[in-house]
């Protein structure tokens, strides 16, 4: 192991982290980086090596800093002026990537040179992911004329999906910054697309060669394999994860087998293993035959989309070959460290992609437990002993990553991997041998298509076997970052274990560990009541953690949207990374859409203590689902009136002010004034959620001693505020849980602060029962 | 000094010796560090294996480097069974050396290597033989003739059978395939491991019909 190198490596990793946390200037950084690296050059030159290296690696950070803030924050300010302006405009640009065919649409990535608006033309330089898709998809489709390196000029609106402001919650806007991506253009017509010419350079003679293989590979794969089959395989073998149907997907993530549909080190492998074999089978030299290898590898890696997962593998390939040619030792770590240098420096934000952190985990734990575990297990046969060796090693890596993105851990993964990887190294060799045979004859392509078709339906059909097996993964909250941590140094503690005095050692020091976590996190008690008002749209979302460490959930927001799950998007990934056990107490204020869809992933997920309901009568698919899942899984559930008065904990009063009475008729004007209303009551402090009650209620209300610090403002601020209603709470502060909501409501609340989420985002309340503070995401304005 | 591409490959494959595993000068040629160099290159005084044969002998004189043990021997391992190649420059080195001191070597026309088997030779990817004659001829400027010799059978690996069966088993396996290229030539003979001698012995008898006038064998170890 090259300790410099790794040092490097690791330098540059911190100062990426912290330009990701930290602003800085890019500029500054830059110069500062040379003059230090100078000072090191110089402090070498007079024999003063360790404090020289301590000030190249701060050298090192430097460049890591100023570099991610130069690719992070120019990229994409160029293109924001129109972001989102719901204004067409014309892009004239150069098609950037090869057009991914969906079944329903055409993606490509257009570099923009230039962009048109009502004001005239603006040379603006930047990256943009367009989406063709006609409403009547199957016929124009086909005909659908552009491709790699066409210049083309098109009508559209640029956007970006909204930010995410929800802690925990997947953030596709950052998602796309990170491949460059500074806006979505969609295009409906085909007559808003025009080609206009092209652009065409000697050295794109690569990158078209590799899109003419990849061409080539899908039509082999279509033509040998019927759906799904043909699909899954483009998955396992061109990383082509989008094309594969989301029920098998689904299996996939569940068994932990995800990464077959990401190109990476197995399908890297095989495929050099493959190729060495086979150019040593008909007699190349073998030097020769590693040099055609590693071009094989590369273009491998390309024709799969070039994803750090593919690239990390197709480097250390390529190294360990080099040392063969150069007939040097191998070390993995040095390949691993180098291949990590090369991608952070072609794209610096890649280290926040899980693919990124996913593949270098998994490798990083292949390398350092693996060859440990196969000294415990020697035995035969040896290859089933590498695979569970490696397998293994492999989640011991990427457990806690797995957890903190997706929540969920796969209890079958080891066994099916070990049951699974074999078939993918048959299929990924009969797909290569197919491509390669296809150049003599369909009926070739179809025999060897009959075989993997049958292979790969098996393989699903494992896969679909283990993920229907109960406990096949479970759910779990996001680890904290000492916990990730503290994992990380155990297990790579357990490999450096040797004698049995070392097991006593660490098993005390888990054994302390442990006893102070647990103490720790069942003793600390704060005395602090927490709201958070989630950023769900036009809709209600609030959660609450009272000072006795139990907490309640008001309402899950919800949308019309059919391919949208607020729950599943937003509720259950909020819940997840503020690690809640579980949900004490949940209430529906009443049975609308925005305020109920959200719940339902909730009670199907998470151990519910008790709900709370109005009691209304409501027909709706989804309150009857509601009604089920508490009837199925036993939760109790108290339906609420006015008057209702309960005590949480020593200090925090909940006094319920509405309904009365249940207006029976079935209006939507009376399904919103059924809503429960709640005050609490802390110290000094005290609250009130309105629900979505009008006019009328609220001057009922008005009657009662109702006088608030903070009020949730009734209905998202849609319709009038009664101002009887508003001088009787007199808030200091007001909260309007909305997308959009009426002018004249703000001018109603002009005596009190006002905090949208619309405009903060996710808006969080802390009090200790005399002072508050409130926190947004984003700037309030 | 080592050159800045040397430091560029030491950075990303560093160097380390082979026999004991210690960190290496980026510059090191021969992948030993100067201890095990040392052991492995010590005069083992000129040793002269007696050909032990009862049919007739075909070379003239038959000498070698060392004895097959200790980092000789570990070093001989790590060519052929874990592709090491690049030790045979160090061993090659050695070669050299003793050639120097032992051979004269401006009477010698051509350097020949004991052959592999043609599919055994594409299995291992390079003969150890002519890797480690590469370095001898490149060093005294003699001509390497590495395909008139030929071994046309497969045979089994010598190391397993006994004293008999060692004739037996290499018997008619060496061929030339222009004897006129040998025709009164004088030739050195090169083969890494030397135990009964049957090997050189067979391949001499070829060289031998082919019309060489005096052939000399060089092996590098010794074994008993």
């Amino acid at each position: 192991m090259n300790k410099s190198l790794i040092g490097i490596v690791v330098a540059y990793i911190t100062g990426i982290i912290s330009a990701y946390f930290f602003n800085f200037p890019y500029k500054e950084m830059g110069l500062l980086a040379i003059f230090v690296f100078l000072l090191s050059l110089f402090l070498f030159e007079r024999k003063r090596f360790l404090l020289g290296l301590i000030i190249f690696y701060l050298a090192v950070i430097l460049t890591g800093i100023g570099y991610y803030e130069y690719r992070a924050r120019c990229s994409s300010s160029l293109i924001s002026p129109f972001l989102n302006t719901k204004k067409e405009v014309i892009i004239r640009g150069t098609i950037k990537s090869d057009i991914d065919i969906r079944p329903d649409r055409r993606i490509f990535l257009l570099k923009s040179e230039s962009i048109q608006d009502s004001k005239g033309s603006h040379l603006v330089k930047g990256k943009l992911q367009v989406t063709y898709a006609p409403g009547d998809f199957s016929s124009r489709l086909d005909d659908f004329p552009f491709q790699y390196r066409d210049t083309v000029e098109m009508k559209g609106r640029i956007y970006l999906s909204r930010d995410i402001t929800v802690p925990g919650v997947f953030d596709y806007r950052k998602y796309l910054q990170r491949q460059g991506i500074s806006g979505l253009v969609f295009v409906r017509d085909a007559d808003k697309i025009t080609k206009i010419g092209h652009n065409y350079r000697a050295l794109d003679f690569f990158n078209r060669s590799v899109i003419a293989i990849r061409y080539r590979l899908s039509k082999v794969i279509s033509q040998s394999l019927p759906e799904p089959e043909a699909s899954v395989l483009s998955g396992i073998l061109l990383g082509r994860r989008k094309a594969v149907p989301l029920e098998i997907q689904d299996a996939f993530s569940d068994t932990g087998m995800m990464h077959m549909l990401a190109v990476s080190g197995l399908h890297v492998g095989l495929v050099a293993a493959i190729f060495l074999l086979f150019f040593r089978r008909i007699y190349i030299p073998h030097k020769t035959g590693a040099l055609l290898t590693i071009a094989v590898v590369f273009i491998y890696a390309f024709i799969t989309g070039a994803r750090p997962s593919a690239m990390r593998a197709a480097i250390m390939a390529g190294v360990a070959l080099v040392a063969f040619v150069l007939e040097r030792d191998k070390n993995f770590y040095n390949s691993l460290a180098i291949a990590c240098l090369f991608i952070l420096i072609v794209n610096p934000l890649d280290l926040f992609n899980v693919g990124f952190q996913l593949s270098f985990s998994a490798t990083l734990a292949i390398l350092y437990f693996a060859p440990k575990i196969q000294k415990i297990l020697p035995l035969k046969p040896q290859w089933l002993f590498n695979i569970i060796a490696v397998t293994t090693s492999a989640q011991i890596g990427v457990i806690p990553i797995v957890a903190c993105y997706f929540n969920k851990v796969s209890l079958v993964g080891i066994l099916s991997n070990i049951i699974i990887i074999p078939f993918v190294g048959i299929i990924v060799g009969i797909g290569l041998f197919t491509f390669f045979v296809s150049f003599l004859g369909i009926f070739f392509v179809q025999v060897l298509g009959f075989v993997n078709g049958l292979l790969i339906s098996g393989m699903v059909g494992i896969i679909k076997f283990f993920s229907g097996l109960p406990y096949a993964f479970v759910y779990v909250c996001t680890p904290s970052i000492i916990f990730m941590g503290s994992y990380y140094i155990f297990a790579g503690w357990i490999g450096q274990l040797k004698s049995f005095k070392d097991f006593k050692k660490f098993g005390f020091v888990l054994l302390i560990t442990l006893v102070i976590w647990f103490s720790y996190s069942k003793l600390a008690r704060s005395d602090k009541l927490s709201v958070t008002f989630l950023d769900v749209g036009q809709g209600d979302a609030v959660f609450l953690e009272f000072p006795d460490r139990s907490n309640m959930l008001i309402d899950g927001g919800g949308t019309l949207s059919s391919n949208f799950s607020i729950g599943e998007r937003i509720i259950l990934p909020f819940l997840w990374h503020k690690r809640v056990p579980k949900i004490n107490r949940m209430v529906l204020t009443h049975p609308h859409y925005n305020h109920l869809d959200g719940l339902l992933d909730v009670l199907k997920y998470f151990k519910v203590g008790k709900v709370f309901i109005n009691g209304q009568n409501y027909i709706s698919g989804e309150y009857r689902e509601f009604l089920d899942i508490i009837e199925k899984k036993h939760i109790p559930m108290e339906i609420l009136r006015a008057s209702v008065e309960m005590t949480i904990g020593n200090d925090i009063v909940w006094k319920v002010l509405n309904p009365l009475d249940l207006d029976k008729s079935d209006t939507d004007r009376a399904i919103d004034n059924n809503s429960i209303v709640s005050r609490f009551i802390y110290g000094d402090f005290s609250m009130l959620f309105t629900g979505d009650i009008r006019e009328e209620i609220q001057n009922e209300l008005a009657r009662q001693a109702i006088r608030s610090t903070v009020l949730q403002v009734p209905n998202h601020a849609k319709g009038k505020i009664s101002q009887r209603f508003l001088l009787k709470v007199n808030p200091e502060c007001v909260i309007i849980s909305a997308e959009t909501y009426g002018e004249n409501a703000l001018g109603d609340l002009r005596n009190s602060a006002i905090y949208s989420t619309s405009s903060c985002g996710t808006i969080v309340l802390a009090t200790d029962g005399q002072t508050y503070h409130i926190s947004t995401v984003k700037e309030n304005h | 000094m080592p050159t800045v591409w040397e430091y560029i490959l030491n950075f990303m494959y560093p160097l380390y010796c082979e026999v004991c595993g210690r960190a290496l000068a980026a510059d090191n040629k021969r992948r030993l560090c100067s201890y095990c160099w040392e052991k492995v290159s010590l005069p083992n005084s000129p040793y002269c294996p007696r050909p032990d044969i009862k049919s007739r002998v075909y070379f003239n004189q038959v000498r070698a480097v060392g004895k097959y043990e200790g980092i000789l021997k570990q070093c001989i391992h790590l060519v052929k069974y874990k592709k090491k190649t690049a030790l045979t420059r160090a061993l090659s080195e050695l070669m050299v050396g003793h050639i120097k001191n032992h051979f004269d070597i401006d009477k010698i026309d051509y350097l020949i290597p004991v052959p592999l088997y043609r599919r055994q030779y594409r299995k291992r990817g390079f003969n150890q033989t002519e890797l480690l004659i590469d370095g001898i001829g490149k060093h005294f400027n003699k001509k390497v003739i590495n395909n008139n010799l030929k071994r046309i059978k497969n045979t089994k690996p010598q190391y397993k059978l006994n004293k008999d069966a060692r004739i037996e088993n290499l018997r008619d396996s060496f061929f030339v395939r222009k004897p006129g290229v040998f025709g009164k030539k004088s030739v050195l003979l090169i083969d890494d491991v030397y135990t009964t001698g049957t090997t050189v012995n067979e391949c001499s008898k070829v060289l031998y019909k082919a019309g060489v006038r005096l052939i000399n064998v060089l092996v590098l170890a010794h074994g008993s």
